[in-house]
């Protein structure tokens, strides 16, 4: 791995401690934590009001309204809870692909999204796959796991094609909290992304994808008669490059993008494109808050 | 350009061949370079809407296209020839046609003679080395067909040409069942063809225009004035019009442009009086011309001076008529016995008198008195007719003795006078000279009868003889006109000297010389004592006629008639490259629409 010692720089670490990951409803994680909570609870953030009822923590009684009415009513605060991140990172051959390789790229962004997750005190899981769940990193919480998540990622190698449903069945399978779900791929998954992401929506989960793409995806330096070989499948397909055929491919590529980025939108998750070549940190630090990932 | 055929075996090879260099090279054809691709789920999805043909399809398709072409080029390179190779030992006939309408020139430019000597070669070459060939030509230039020899027919087909002025023939063997028969003909001149024998077309339709009759006369109202005669011949099947020019020595020129009828003759009058006397040459220009030869034909043109002639006579008011109506003469009657000399005049003509002095001028003489120059008389003869004359002697051109009658004639013993200048030119009975004719120095013709004596005055040709005789004895004797081909003139060891100042082969014969023309022209043919004029020219309307063929009507040529024995013509191996290069821009074009590889 070419990029394994370095995947962050001090200074790009100190600048995004300051981020705190978002999700555009109430969580329900069961730890305290600095996201709203669908519960009440001892929080800061008054709710309601309700009748007093035995067993209730006396603490939150309404002394003023009892002294007015003489009934006992409970004030209700909003409890603030830990927020579970569910980080995938796509590690199937066509990852391989590219100079620098997606592979390296979205290990490294799914390591930066894993250190604004635990500094922040959010359970940040971190799921390996490619044709179905390769490893997973449970739940960690605390800024000390950092070292830990960086190590497993670290540890990952790309292998196997690609197929979104099986791993999210096989992950979601499991009973799993509601959560943010950040999906780091190519999605260039032959069974569709459309079936894959119905699986996620089936589990309510808040998803924000980040499409990795490398420039020579987008623009295929091809030439006269070649085979192109599937990084995944392994099989061929002899053709002819022209101009034209170059510019059909670019067309095809943005337009499947675009599929990507429709299907999202319309389910209020949210997306980016990232192409490896873009600076890693001005993606964190820009374009997530651009789109409201993160504050 | 021409296309040598290869025999069928050999192109079958040739094709078979560079077919099996293109696959092979197909085979051998380096693989596309690999590209690794992250997945190739854009590309299946570009590639099935772009709907690409199938890459083995593809293949195929490249193989074939090329196959295709390099099997075209090779066809058109090295075409089919005529034959299979027999065995050796086997035997050929071929008879070519070399009669004068095979040098009727063709569309690709070659002569219908020239693609006839490549097909008979290829006929040759198809056969094995050891095929006895019997090859004969129309035209009788092979004396003796026989069989021979490959190698040996191919050299006596590089002598053989174009022939003219015999009838052609067609020469075969008495027994050749059970061999090979090939006529090469474009079937104008040549006659049917036995059903056995392989007919071999080199026939192809062209414009042809030619001068099918060419003669010079004086105008008989006014002897001085001279008309050239010009017949011309349109055998192109549409109307054209025609150059027709007429020159004269000392750069006397006259042009007409002349429209002529489809397959029709037209004859022009052309006033030639101011030309000077000498060669006259008749032309014409037509473009697109398919056949030369007749385009061209000579004449000569008397010199227009009076010549001075004395009758010398008693009295004899038929000849002093005839001699005064005679273009270009001035006659004057003197009286034998004021006969003194020849000094004022250039030819004299004595009426049953003789000088004692041979005249110094040419001397015609009709039953003339005992003399001592004349050949001694020997006896008088009486109602004799003409028995032999020499038809081909300038004096007799145009006349006929046949029905001459002579009541009383003295007849010369030329026993012991065994001089060559003295030739009898008319005999009676028995070869009694009637006529004798005189060629050294001054030229006299002795008639051994009078006039009166006789029906000659009568004969419709009399003026034409006075004619001709005062012209050969002024030395201006009609130039001798015969048609191309091999030529015989009456004067033996002579030498024939064109116009150009090339000398000809001649040969001698029995009495006179041959020689052979194969081009219109003016020749001067020189014995010892004598001198002639000569015009060759062609002018026969039958030759000109090139497209009068039996093989004209066969569609859609001759040549596909013959089917499989046939040499590709230039259209085909034309069109043959016309044919790889449009699929070589199709295979440009569907290899940059990626149906090809």
């Amino acid at each position: 791995m070419a990029q394994d010692n370095v995947l962050f720089s001090e200074e790009f670490l100190r600048q995004i401690e300051h981020l705190t990951m978002l999700t555009r409803g109430p969580v329900a994680g069961h730890l305290r934590g600095h996201h709203r909570s669908r519960r009440t609870g001892s929080g800061m953030i008054f709710t309601d009001y309700r009748p007093y009822s035995p067993g209730d923590d006396t603490r939150n009684l309404d002394w003023g309204t009892y002294l007015r009415l003489d009934r006992l009513i409970l004030r209700l605060f909003e409890e603030e809870a830990d927020l579970p991140i569910y980080v995938f990172v796509d590690v199937s051959r066509s990852m391989e692909f590219g100079k620098p390789s997606k592979f390296d790229f979205a290990r490294r962004f799914a390591a930066a999204i894993a250190y604004i997750g635990l500094i922040n005190h959010d359970r940040v899981s971190l799921v390996a796959f490619s044709d179905g769940v390769v490893e997973e990193m449970p739940a960690r919480r605390g800024k000390s796991q950092i070292w830990r998540s960086l190590h497993f990622l670290e540890r990952l190698r790309a292998a196997g094609g690609t197929s979104l449903q099986t791993a999210f069945r096989g992950f979601f399978g499991a009973r799993r909290t509601r959560g943010l779900v950040v999906l780091i791929s190519d999605f260039l998954d032959r069974e569709g992304f459309e079936r894959s992401f119905q699986v996620i929506r089936e589990y309510r989960h808040d998803v924000f994808a980040v499409h990795v793409s490398s420039p020579e995806e987008v623009e295929p330096a091809l030439a006269d008669e070649v085979l192109l070989v599937d990084s995944e499948l392994g099989h061929a397909t002899r053709t002819r490059v022209t101009p034209d055929l170059i510019k059909a491919y670019r067309e095809t590529f943005l337009k499947y993008c675009a599929e990507i980025e429709g299907f999202c939108r319309s389910h209020g998750w949210g997306y980016l494109r990232a192409s490896t070549q873009s600076p890693l940190e001005e993606l964190v630090l820009k374009a997530l808050r651009d789109e409201g990932l993160l504050r | 350009m021409s296309v040598q055929a290869l025999p069928l075996y050999l192109s079958a090879l040739a094709l078979i061949a560079a077919v099996g260099i293109v696959a092979l090279l197909y085979w051998l054809k380096p693989p596309p370079l690999t590209v690794v691709v992250a997945s190739s789920l854009i590309w299946d999805r570009v590639l099935r809407e772009s709907h690409p043909s199938p890459d083995r399809l593809r293949w195929w398709l490249s193989l074939l296209l090329a196959a295709l072409i390099a099997a075209i080029i090779v066809s058109a390179v090295v075409p089919p020839g005529v034959a299979t190779p027999r065995a050796a030992g086997s035997k050929l006939i071929i008879v070519l046609d070399n009669s004068p309408t095979m040098a009727t020139r063709t569309t690709d430019g070659a002569t219908r003679w020239d693609h006839a000597v490549a097909r008979a070669r290829a006929l040759m070459e198809s056969r094995a080395a050891g095929t006895q060939v019997w090859l004969a030509d129309s035209m009788r230039r092979v004396a003796t067909p026989a069989f021979r020899n490959r190698d040996d027919a191919q050299a006596q087909l590089s002598s053989l040409q174009v022939s003219y002025g015999l009838a052609p023939v067609l020469p075969l063997p008495e027994q050749f069942s059970g061999i090979e028969a090939f006529v090469i003909t474009d079937g104008v001149s040549l006659g049917p063809v036995p059903a056995h024998v392989t007919l071999e077309s080199v026939f192809e339709s062209v414009e042809n225009a030619g001068i099918t009759a060419f003669e010079v006369r004086a105008l008989p109202a006014d002897p001085r004035r001279y008309l050239a005669y010009v017949e011309l011949f349109n055998a192109s099947g549409v109307e054209k019009r025609i150059e027709l020019t007429v020159v004269g020595i000392g750069g006397k020129r006259i042009s007409r442009v002349v429209p002529i009828a489809p397959d029709s003759p037209r004859s022009e009058m052309v006033d030639i009086s101011d030309f000077d006397g000498g060669p006259v040459r008749a032309s014409i220009a037509m473009p697109g011309d398919g056949f030369a030869t007749d385009d061209v034909a000579y004449s000569i043109l008397p010199a227009h001076r009076v010549m001075r002639v004395a009758l010398v006579t008693d009295g004899n008011a038929f000849l002093e008529k005839s001699l005064q109506v005679q273009p270009r003469v001035n006659m004057t009657v003197i009286a034998p016995a004021s006969y003194a000399d020849d000094r004022n005049y250039d030819a004299i003509v004595f009426d049953r008198f003789a000088p004692k002095v041979r005249p110094h001028v040419p001397a015609l003489l009709f039953r003339p008195s005992r003399t001592d120059w004349l050949p001694p008389q020997h006896k008088e003869i009486a109602n004799v007719s003409a028995t032999a004359w020499n038809a081909a002697h300038p004096l007799l051109e145009n006349i006929s003795l046949l029905d001459l009658s002579v009541d009383r004639a003295v007849v010369a013993d030329l026993t012991g006078r065994t001089k060559d200048t003295e030739a009898v030119l008319a005999s009676g009975p028995g070869g009694a000279p009637l006529i004798v004719v005189h060629e050294g120095g001054a030229r006299w013709v002795s008639f051994a009868f009078a006039l009166d004596d006789s029906n000659f005055a009568l004969h419709a040709g009399f003026p034409i003889f006075l004619n001709n005789a005062l012209n050969w004895m002024w030395g201006e004797q009609a130039p001798i006109t015969r048609g191309l081909g091999v030529i015989e003139v009456p004067l033996s060891g002579a030498r024939v000297v064109a116009a150009d100042g090339r000398e000809l082969p001649t040969q001698s014969t029995a009495g006179g010389s041959l020689f052979e023309v194969d081009a219109p022209g003016l020749f001067t043919v020189v014995s010892a004592h004598q001198r002639l004029r000569l015009a060759a020219n062609l002018q026969d309307r039958r030759i000109s006629d090139v497209n009068n063929s039996r093989l004209a009507q066969v569609k859609p040529g001759p040549e596909a008639q013959i089917g499989a024995n046939r040499s590709f013509a230039f259209d085909s191996w034309l069109a043959l490259l016309l044919a790889a290069a449009l699929l070589l821009l199709f295979e440009w074009w569907s290899w940059n629409r990626r149906m090809t590889v």
